[in-house]
């Protein structure tokens, strides 16, 4: 697999915003109260950062009916995950001190 | 305007949360039934065996096949709903085509050495190794996962 080109990204950097992509990178797709659960955040905050996600192109809702229940499942884009990787590894970077030399 | 970037202890943290965020997938226990339905489902393959080979045989065969894959592909749906994810097999997806091709070779062998020798609990013997294998991968991947629990609550 092709190592990462370190970027830093303001938008995944916020602590919520960070973890919410490392779950759905981990993932092909997970419902919004499995994150919600996993992540122990409140389901307003949640969804106020992955609108955010969203808005940036990294996340996308899709939309299922289970129990006649609206759930919502979410996943992370092609460009959300590279730029969730590409931020991982700038700050692995930051952490060995390698960023920009 | 410029970007800031973190201190290195910062950038630490953040991927320490980015572990612990990956982790908690990791304690999710997936229900027993799934390996225990998955296991009967393999287990009673050699049953195709028994029917006539004639073109009714052929139909109750390709009916049967049909229930069968719409009955996996259910029982992997319900799977992934009640989890709350569906999992990316990035990085298991080589230990998943040698188990299956592995599964795959003992259930064919076993099912043409009953066939050559006339012994129809070969089939079942092969089928049965083959289910007893997937259960004990289920028991395996639920006592990882409650062991990533209790480390997880341990740690809260």
């Amino acid at each position: 697999m092709k190592t990462p080109e370190p970027r830093f990204d303001q938008t995944i950097h916020a602590p919520n915003r960070l973890r919410i992509c490392a779950l759905l990178d981990a993932v092909q797709s997970a419902e919004f109260a499995t994150v919600q659960h996993k992540l122990d955040v409140s389901a307003s905050v949640l969804s106020k950062h992955v609108s955010v996600l969203v808005e940036a192109g990294y996340v996308t809702q899709r939309r299922a009916t289970r129990d006649t229940r609206q759930r919502v499942w979410l996943s992370l884009t092609d460009q959300g995950r590279a730029a969730y990787q590409g931020h991982v590894a700038a700050l692995q970077a930051i952490v060995a001190g390698t960023l920009g030399k | 305007m410029e970007t800031e970037l973190p201190t290195p202890e910062d950038a630490a943290s953040a991927l320490r949360e980015v572990e612990r965020a990956r982790g908690a997938l990791k304690a999710t226990v997936p229900p027993w039934w799934y390996f225990v339905t998955t296991a009967a489902m393999v287990a009673i393959v050699p049953t195709a065996s028994y029917l006539p080979k004639s073109t009714a045989g052929l139909v109750v065969g390709l009916v049967a096949f049909a229930g069968w894959t719409a009955l996996l592909v259910f029982m992997v749906r319900r799977y992934q709903r009640t989890i709350g994810f569906t999992p990316r097999l990035r990085s298991s997806k080589l230990q998943l085509v040698a188990s299956g091709v592995l599964s795959g070779a003992v259930l064919s062998l076993a099912m043409h050495a009953a066939d050559w020798y006339h012994l129809p609990w070969l089939g079942y013997l092969g089928s049965g190794m083959v289910a007893a294998g997937i259960l004990v991968v289920g028991a395996l991947s639920r006592r990882s996962a409650r062991r990533h629990r209790n480390r997880g609550l341990r740690a809260a």
